[in-house]
């Protein structure tokens, strides 16, 4: 996996900004309840904002004006000429990619801010890409990229706050899941029916070669959110009052409510949300282990060690992303040959036969994505860079009852 | 060894496998496969239940018979099913029917829970010369069979091996290549639609061909 374009998964923090900050300590009201100093508190809080558009959007500008220390971006749409009705954003902004304007915008507002842009579907961001946020936001129209970041955030245990609206009640909607150890709700939990049918209408359509298409991205059979510019722009304030409310631990705790707002009556309801026990997704908190080396620099066994896992468990289970583990593979002529090379999905896995010389190709009952541990026994001391892995972003561990994501350290692996 | 009847007043069906006691061999099989199952404790049941459907499917006399099973990593299941298979035809001859198909089937840890593409399931190993529109052909290593644009998650595995059932005996099978499915192999897509009056090559559904194999001992 390759970071996309020039802006995608770069980081900056500007220095020579930091004068700007007793300013906006000056102006931060002393919160009730707030026990410390709240500007320093939201000086180091990162919020990760799926969905860029006319909720997401203003969030992360609110959130650039708060003064929190760090945002990733991710949307992989651009803002269109109807845009205007709807965005905060302005005419030489269409044609644009909505995260790399947005981002642009909060770095004017906030110099020194860290910002990391992806300009993809949230399906397409490695599952490290959101470790090191705080807090998720998430406001997309996209079924499957709200199934797909509810289970990203279960994963990683990290709290997600997901704005709504219904633009013919006047309705904005914003649910906050807690994600504490998995065990809370998450948004494919409240799914009924027309959610599924709406989110297998979306989901990514492949064609018998390989191509993928994403319905969502190319408008095809989408019906478009109905809203208007005020609207988004509530579901956006109640979002950012949500993020604030947790990261500062104001008032009760905010996790597993929904809050709804509704224009006709002036009604603000909260509800709590419960978790279904039909839901698809996994409920299960990966526990986070970060690498001092590369992960390619590390040996199976050490990998499996940094984690704290035993390689000698029959259950314990390694997978590599976009890889798999080829093991041996047999010639025509009845000769195995021996690989234990990791190959890159979609790549073809070749070798010459060493009894008859013909070339060998791996077919998919030769390979795995997934491989027990006990079974990489003569493999175990070689780094993963030379069975054929040289940049990954994380390795997943599994046994029976444990998750485990290792992660490099340093953040700026590829995605 | 116990006998399993398939009589079609007390056969189970598809969706009552989990009632088939397995026994003899296949029984063998499932223990085999088992000694070697790794993932999170819901993974591995998973693919225990798997390989269970389709196994029971095997005792009670259907038409498939499991040759391997690894539940190691991804579930990968090597399985022969009898019924007709149309193979690419001769000069002389014209289409030509093999009575078996070697499967590779693979289900991965992400198809329990996110869509897959069609193509990601299930491999012809033999023969090596089917002759079907959504069945790859030519260079490649491996013949794909490619179910259509996508497979939801955590589809069954024996519901895609009833597919894998109604497209190779052609009483499902996807001509158009303007359909977002699309065809694997053009030229036998063109050759289907000029003999349609071939089809299907089969009008046994799985169930009753299930019903009419002899039960495995
Ligand atoms: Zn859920
Ligand atoms: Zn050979």
């Amino acid at each position: 996996m390759k970071p996309i374009a020039q802006s995608t998964g770069s980081r900056t923090r500007r220095s020579g900004a930091d004068a700007q900050r007793p300013e906006r300590a000056a102006r931060f009201p002393k919160l009730v309840g707030m026990c410390a100093d709240g500007a320093a508190a939201l000086g180091g809080l990162r919020v990760a904002i799926v969905g860029c558009g006319s909720v997401g959007g203003r969030v992360a500008l609110h959130l650039a004006r708060c003064g929190v220390r760090g945002l990733v971006l991710i949307d992989p749409k651009k803002y269109r000429p109807v845009s205007l009705l709807t965005h905060e954003c302005y005419p030489e902004a269409i044609g644009k990619n909505k995260a790399d304007v947005i981002a642009t915008l909060c770095r004017r507002i906030c110099p020194d801010l860290e910002i990391r842009v992806y300009v993809k579907p949230v399906q397409d961001l490695s599952l490290a890409g959101l470790v090191e946020a705080d807090v998720v936001v998430m406001a997309t129209d996209n079924l499957p990229a709200e199934v797909d970041t509810g289970q990203r955030c279960i994963w990683l245990g990290k709290p997600l706050v997901h704005a709504a609206l219904h633009g013919e009640t006047l309705t904005a909607v914003v649910r906050f899941f807690g994600n504490l150890g998995g065990q809370g709700p998450c948004p494919a939990c409240l799914f009924g029916l027309r959610e599924w049918r709406d989110h297998d209408a979306n989901v990514r359509q492949y064609s018998c070669d390989g191509t993928a298409h994403d319905p969502s991205l190319e408008g095809a059979g989408v019906v478009p959110t109905r809203s208007l510019s005020f609207l988004c722009a509530m579901s956006a304030d109640l979002a950012t009052n949500q993020v604030i409310r947790h990261a500062l631990r104001l008032g009760r705790s905010v996790c597993n409510t929904a809050v709804e707002y509704n224009g006709y009556t002036h009604r603000t309801v909260v509800v709590p949300m419960r978790r279904n026990s039909n839901c698809p997704c996994e409920h299960v908190q990966y526990r986070v282990v970060r690498s001092a080396r590369p992960i390619p620099d590390l040996s199976i066994r050490e990998l499996v060690e940094t984690a704290g896992a035993n390689h000698k468990s029959h259950d314990l289970l390694l997978q590599i992303p976009d890889m798999r583990w080829v093991d041996q593979m047999k010639c025509k002529c009845g000769a195995v040959t021996v690989v234990r090379h990791f190959q890159p999905f979609g790549d073809l896995c070749t070798q010459k036969c060493q009894t008859c010389k013909r070339i060998v190709v791996a077919g998919p009952m030769d390979a795995s994505g997934a491989v027990a541990t006990v079974a990489l026994d003569s493999v175990l001391d070689v780094p993963i860079r030379r069975l054929g892995v040289r940049a990954l972003s994380h390795a997943t561990l599994r046994d029976a009852n444990r998750v485990w994501l290792v992660v490099p350290a340093h953040h700026d692996s590829p995605q | 060894m116990k006998k399993t009847t398939s009589t079609s007043s007390n056969r189970p069906g598809l969706n009552d496998l989990s009632k088939v006691e397995l026994s003899g061999g296949v029984l063998m099989k499932m223990r085999f496969a088992q000694l070697l199952n790794a993932g999170s404790a819901s993974w591995q049941a998973r693919k225990t239940a798997e390989l269970r459907d389709f196994l029971a499917i095997e005792q009670i006399g259907g038409p498939i018979e499991v040759l391997a099973a690894d539940l190691s990593g991804d579930l990968k299941i090597t399985a022969e099913m009898r019924m007709p298979v149309p193979r690419r035809p001769t000069e002389g001859s014209g289409l030509r029917l093999g009575d078996h198909a070697v499967l590779g089937l693979v289900y991965t840890f992400e198809a329990t829970r996110q869509p897959q593409p069609g193509t990601s399931f299930v491999y012809i190993l033999d023969p090596g010369d089917v002759w079907h529109p959504n069945v790859s052909s030519g260079n490649l290593p491996v013949q794909v069979l490619c179910l259509g644009p996508t497979v939801p998650a955590g589809f069954p595995l024996k519901h895609i091996l009833l597919l894998t059932y109604a497209s190779l005996t052609m009483m499902a099978a996807q001509f158009d290549e303007l359909d977002p499915a699309g065809v694997l192999n053009r030229e036998a897509a063109q050759w289907w639609q000029r003999n349609v009056h071939l089809l299907p090559l089969s009008r046994e559904p799985f169930l009753k061909a299930t019903q009419t194999r002899k039960p495995a001992t």
